[in-house]
C-alpha cells in the first residue's frame, strides 16, 4: 500500500489588476482528478456567479444543477445546452469589493475518454445578503483537460488579489 | 533554508529579506491527504469492498466516478454503504438534494445501509459517457468510543430536464463505536458498470 501525499499544487494566479478571465494552460497529465480554489470579487453588478470553460470551447457543450441558499429561501435550478459551466458564486459589487467569497470544483477523471463531471461549492457571504450552493456541471467532451478559462458574469471583471489555485489529486 | 526566527541585527547584516515570514519554509500542505486504494473493476460487481483498512488516519475520504448497469428505466440511482460487514439495522441518513427545480430533503433512520449518494450515480440508459461523481468524508473512523458519520457530496448531469440532473448533499449515521476497518460499496440498481471508479484518501 502506498502511502503518498496526494494534493499537489500545481500553479496559483493572484489577478494584480483586474481581468476578465482566468486561464490554467498546459496542465499536466499526471494526476487523477483537478481541484480548483477561487477567493475573489468580481466588478459590475450582473451577478455573483463564477463559470468554467475547458479547452477554450465556447460551444454549448456544457449543462450544471445547483442547490441554494439566501438567508431565506432555498432554491435548485439547472441549465442545459449552455456555453459555459455554472460552478460556483463569487460576489460582485453589488456588495462591498471588501466581501471576498470561496469557491471550489472538483473535476474528475479530467484525462478520461468519458465526458467530464464536477462538482462545485460556492459561498459568497456579505452580512445580511449572499448566496451559499452546491453545483454538479458537465461537459460533454471526451478530450482531456489542458486548460481551464475562469470567468465572472458576463460584463463582469475579476478585481485585483482574485487569487485562483489549481491542485492536482493523485 | 526554513526560517524560524527573525532578529533585527540579521536583517541589519544585510541577509537576504522578505515581507513573509513563509520564506524558506515548507510549503502548506492544504489537505493532507493520503491515497491508500483505488478500485476499478474490470467486470460488472454489484459490490466493491475496502479491506484491512489501516488505522492511520484521522479520516477517510472516498472520491467515485460510478455508473450502473440497470437499464430499465432511465434515471439515477444511489450506491449503498455498509461497514466491517454490518447488515443490521445499524444505519441512518438524511439528503439534502436539488433536482433544477426544486430543494427537496429527505432520510431514514434504522436501515441496513447508508444510503449515501441520493443521486450521483447514473443509469447506463443516461447519456453515453457519463457517470455520476461523488466524494464521501467517512469522520473519525477509528474512533472506539463513537458511532461514525458519514458526510458526502455527489451529483451528475446528463444535459437533461428529464433524467439525471441531481445534485445532491448526504449525511449518514452508523450506530457503532468499532474501529472501521472495511467498508463496502453495494450499486443501487443492479451492478457497477466497467469504467466506474472508486479511490479511498486518509486524511490527516
Amino acid at each position: 500500500m502506498a502511502d503518498v501525499s496526494t494534493e499537489i499544487a500545481i500553479a496559483t494566479q493572484t489577478l494584480g489588476s483586474s481581468a476578465a478571465s482566468i486561464t490554467f494552460s498546459s496542465i499536466p497529465s499526471t494526476y487523477t482528478d483537478l481541484r480548483l480554489v477561487v477567493t475573489g470579487h468580481q466588478t459590475g453588478t450582473g451577478g455573483a456567479v463564477m463559470y468554467l470553460q475547458f479547452n477554450s470551447d465556447t460551444a454549448t457543450n456544457y449543462s450544471a444543477t445547483e442547490i441554494r441558499g439566501n438567508g431565506s429561501t432555498v432554491a435548485s435550478s439547472r441549465g442545459t445546452s449552455t456555453a459555459n459551466m455554472r460552478i460556483g458564486f463569487i460576489q460582485d459589487d453589488s456588495v462591498s469589493s471588501s466581501y471576498i467569497s470561496v469557491s471550489t470544483v472538483d473535476i474528475f477523471s479530467y484525462t478520461g475518454s468519458t465526458y467530464k463531471t464536477a462538482l462545485g461549492t460556492g459561498d459568497a457571504d456579505a452580512n445580511g445578503s449572499g448566496t451559499v450552493g452546491n453545483f454538479v456541471g458537465l461537459w460533454r467532451s471526451t478530450s482531456a483537460i489542458t486548460s481551464i478559462t475562469i470567468l465572472p458574469v458576463s460584463g463582469n471583471t475579476w478585481t485585483a488579489g482574485t487569487t485562483a489555485t489549481l491542485y492536482g489529486i493523485l | 533554508m526554513a526560517v524560524s526566527r527573525v532578529q533585527t541585527s540579521s536583517i541589519l547584516q544585510g541577509f537576504p529579506k522578505s515581507r513573509s515570514l513563509l520564506a524558506g519554509n515548507p510549503g502548506y500542505d492544504p489537505a493532507a491527504t493520503w491515497f491508500i486504494q483505488r478500485i476499478s473493476p474490470t467486470t460488472s460487481p454489484s459490490s466493491i469492498t475496502f479491506s484491512s483498512i489501516p488505522s492511520g488516519y484521522s479520516s477517510l475520504q472516498i472520491r467515485a466516478m460510478v455508473k450502473d448497469t440497470y437499464t430499465t428505466t432511465a434515471g439515477t440511482y444511489e450506491y449503498n454503504m455498509q461497514f466491517n460487514g454490518d447488515t443490521a439495522t445499524n444505519y441512518s441518513w438524511h439528503w439534502l438534494y436539488g433536482n433544477g427545480t426544486s430543494a427537496l430533503a429527505t432520510g431514514a433512520a434504522t436501515q441496513s445501509n447508508i444510503d449515501v449518494i441520493g443521486s450521483g450515480l447514473s443509469s447506463n440508459a443516461a447519456l453515453a459517457n457519463m457517470y455520476g461523481v461523488s466524494i464521501v468524508d467517512i469522520i473519525d473512523y477509528t474512533s472506539t468510543s463513537k458511532y461514525k458519520t458519514v458526510r458526502a457530496f455527489a451529483g451528475d448531469n446528463a444535459n437533461s430536464t428529464s433524467t439525471n440532473y441531481n445534485v445532491d448533499l448526504v449525511s449518514g449515521s452508523w450506530r457503532s463505536t468499532a474501529a472501521i476497518t472495511s467498508i463496502t460499496l453495494t450499486a443501487g440498481g443492479t451492478a457497477f458498470a466497467t469504467g466506474s471508479t472508486f479511490a479511498l484518501y486518509g486524511m490527516k
